[in-house]
């Protein structure tokens, strides 16, 4: 028996999903590692305060944007190299 | 169960998958890299032109590196 086109379809959705979600993952894991070492590293108080907040909000649009930053410069250098 | 031609449609299918995952698994390397290198300042929310400037310098700079040392090995077989 073999799996139906539909069923085929659905096995590589639920794949790309998944990738989806791990790149995500791996994305606000990396957000909270370098964001909590530059907002809180250096002396983390007894409680999160707003200017820690304020910090962090800060940071974590800074860093989405050096994420979109980096993987423009790497595409177009992969894309670059793919000449030679 | 799949039939043959399935299977190696699928099969293709998580290959490509496969290296778009490296791919996005370097630039997360790189992103990590990178910001520790560029980005110090948190007082505003956008990256400034320096700092962007820098990010994508770091990654040219990297790759170059990595380009240059695989050379010198080829060339000089002094390892």
């Amino acid at each position: 028996m073999d799996i139906s086109g539909a069923n085929k379809e659905e096995v590589k959705q639920q794949v790309r999903k998944e990738m989806a979600m791990a790149n995500a993952q791996e994305l606000i894991n990396n957000i909270n590692k370098n964001c909590y070492k530059t907002c809180l590293g250096s002396a983390p108080g007894s409680s999160l305060s707003s200017s820690d907040e304020g910090c962090l909000a800060r940071c974590m649009d800074k860093f989405l944007a050096s994420w979109d930053v980096v993987s423009r410069a790497y595409v177009t250098r992969v894309q670059q190299e793919g000449g030679h | 169960m799949f039939k043959r031609a399935t299977q190696r449609e699928l099969q293709a299918f998580v290959e490509q998958e496969t290296a778009k995952a490296q791919m996005q698994s370097t630039i997360h390397e790189f992103t990590n890299r990178c910001w520790e290198s560029c980005v110090t300042s948190t007082k505003s929310n956008q990256l400034d032109s320096k700092e962007t400037q820098c990010l994508q310098n770091c990654v040219g700079r990297f790759i170059d590196t990595s380009v240059f040392i695989v050379k010198r090995l080829q060339t000089n077989n002094n390892f």
